[in-house]
């Protein structure tokens, strides 16, 4: 599996498309803090905001799963693996892993530029930050584990449909039309609401609202999450036929 | 006694209620080219696809270098090259950078073997081309390259040579000749180009409907497809004895529905007319007989669907 990984970093750091997404995800998160500068607005004040947006990365994780294992699946290379005789579950813990270690790498890249952007621009109101980073560190750790969970569910979809279209709109459907069904299920029965707590989408909504040590709720669903897209995973793809 | 390399065992894959191979079992042996031969949608990929672990069989068994289970096939596997339908690679990397790709995911220690394999199919001036932007052919012989790199003891090669140009066919069909005699591969190879298939293969496995019809050696075939004179009279014990007498015929036999077939005057057929209405005998049928790889599998094919149709 390791030599799957190894492979997969190769090629993923062999492409332009890549770079261009930590440029572009890197400026982003400095545009941010330009404008907040702009604003006069204290350091603290951007740690305080970016936790109410930490949903946005959900639409935009399925790009790692293309990288690594949508486009596989489209240009047939996936059997080029098999027949090797790698066996299906190296293959999909190797494709999730590698996805995984990828979207590390984007968002070690976009982290390092939104702190030292934020630093550099931003002026702090306590002199003590430690309270603030600290807390800021644990919300998006939890709001890490959910990026994960996701990232294996499209790795699941991006090895079952070969059509790029296809496979971002199941991953989107997966995520967020449970979401939509419970909130309207709710207005016919409360008892539906009670979904809502966990499904995975909601989690990185919640983590910006609620107290730090409720955060362990979301820990735990996004870690079931994980454990049933995985075992999903290694059982729908251990009889794919590979083309 | 050779070295069983595959051997299958009433293998069967079934789409729906398709059955596109249907029991069966095939062996090859150590320097083999096992040629597989059958129409589209005969089930020869399906089979390769089975033994290159693509496709999961619903019954039989497939041993690879004697290993049937599971994980023994993965690890038997690494011990094939596969060219499975059209080469796929990375669009957006070049020959090299493909290879060096699969040579971090396969565990090759030595990085020299991209350039050797490369250098084999005669794929080094590439240069920093996408492969996106290869031709047909060269896509073909990257695919090869591939197949090749991690020094495999068995080559699964399907349809290698589909859309190549004459040139091109030649060039591919001595490349394999090279790596069954120079490397030692055995290769099993299928095609529906049987003007080139019969150029290499020394076994051919003839299928049809998703079944193994038959297995013959090069040698075998070439014995049933020799070409002599079939000759057909009134009377055919004294027709040979005037053959023997007046031609000095030597190279002849009969066949079960009394047509003699003589081995000789296969240029002169004139001679042997002659010869026989000199001596009173009717002559009904004179022609040469004998077939050519493609006319074999045309008749033996026709000749099943007659039966099936019966």
């Amino acid at each position: 599996m390791m030599k799957i990984i190894n492979a997969d970093l190769y090629k993923s750091f062999h492409r332009t498309y890549l770079y261009v997404m930590m440029a572009c995800l890197a400026g982003m998160a400095i545009l941010f803090n330009a404008i907040l500068a702009s604003q006069k607005a204290p350091l603290e004040a951007t740690f305080e905001l970016t936790v109410n947006f930490l949903t946005i990365p959900l639409f935009f994780l399925s790009m790692f799963a293309d990288v690594i294992t949508a486009e596989e699946n489209k240009e047939h290379t996936l059997k080029n693996t098999v027949s090797f005789g790698f066996s299906r579950a190296q293959l999909f813990l190797g494709k999730s892993v590698s996805t995984i270690l990828v979207m590390v790498a984007v968002a070690s890249v976009t982290l390092f530029a939104y702190f030292a952007s934020a630093f550099l621009l931003l002026q702090p109101q306590n002199n003590d930050l430690y309270p603030v980073l600290s807390n800021y560190a644990v919300r998006i750790g939890t709001a890490f584990l959910i990026y994960v969970a996701s990232v294996i569910l499209a790795t699941l979809l991006a090895a079952f449909f070969k059509r790029n279209a296809l496979f971002t709109f199941a991953y989107l459907g997966c995520l967020f039309v449970p979401v939509f069904l419970s909130k309207l299920l709710g207005l016919v029965n409360p008892v539906f609401s009670k979904a809502d707590a966990y499904l995975l989408a909601n989690q990185t909504d919640r983590i910006g609202a609620i107290a730090q040590n409720q955060l362990i709720n979301s820990v735990w669903v996004a870690l079931a999450h994980i454990a049933v897209f995985t075992v999903l995973g290694l059982f729908m793809f251990r009889r794919q036929e590979v083309n | 006694m050779s070295e069983t390399i595959l051997k299958t065992e009433n293998l069967t894959k079934k789409y729906g209620s398709f059955t596109a191979v249907d029991s069966m079992s095939i062996q090859v042996t150590k320097g083999e080219i096992y040629g597989l031969v059958g129409k589209n949608g005969a089930g020869k990929t399906t089979l390769l696809k089975m033994v290159s672990g693509l496709s999961l069989p619903d019954a039989g068994e497939i041993a690879l270098f004697e290993k049937n289970s599971p994980a023994g096939l993965n690890s038997a596997r690494a011990r094939t090259g596969c060219i499975i339908e059209t080469p796929s690679f990375l669009p957006y990397l070049s020959a090299e950078k493909n290879l060096e790709y699969y040579r971090i995911q396969r565990g090759i220690r030595n990085p020299r073997c991209i350039r050797k394999s490369l250098e084999f199919v005669g794929l080094t001036d590439t240069g920093k081309k996408k492969f996106k932007s290869f031709s047909l052919g060269m896509k073909q012989r990257l695919g090869l390259a591939l197949a090749i790199m991690s020094s495999p003891d068995l080559l699964i090669l399907d349809e290698p040579i589909n859309g190549l140009d004459p040139m091109g066919m030649a060039e591919f069909r001595e490349m394999i000749l090279r790596l069954n005699r120079e490397h030692g591969a055995t290769i099993l190879i299928s095609s529906h180009i049987l003007s080139e298939l019969s150029q290499i293969a020394t076994t051919y496995g003839f299928i049809n409907g998703g079944r193994l019809i038959e297995t013959i050696s090069a040698a075998g075939l070439k014995q049933k497809c020799k070409r002599s004179l079939k000759v057909k009279t009134g009377d055919t014990e004294k027709a040979v004895n005037v053959l023997k007498r007046e031609l000095n015929c030597t190279h002849l036999h009969v066949s079960d529905s009394n047509a003699i077939y003589l081995d000789e005057y296969l240029e002169a057929p004139e001679k042997v007319v002659n010869t026989l209405v000199k001596n009173h005998i009717p002559v009904s049928e004179v022609r040469q007989s004998g077939l050519n790889l493609e006319e074999y599998f045309i008749e033996l094919v026709g000749g099943m669907h007659h039966d099936e149709n019966n």
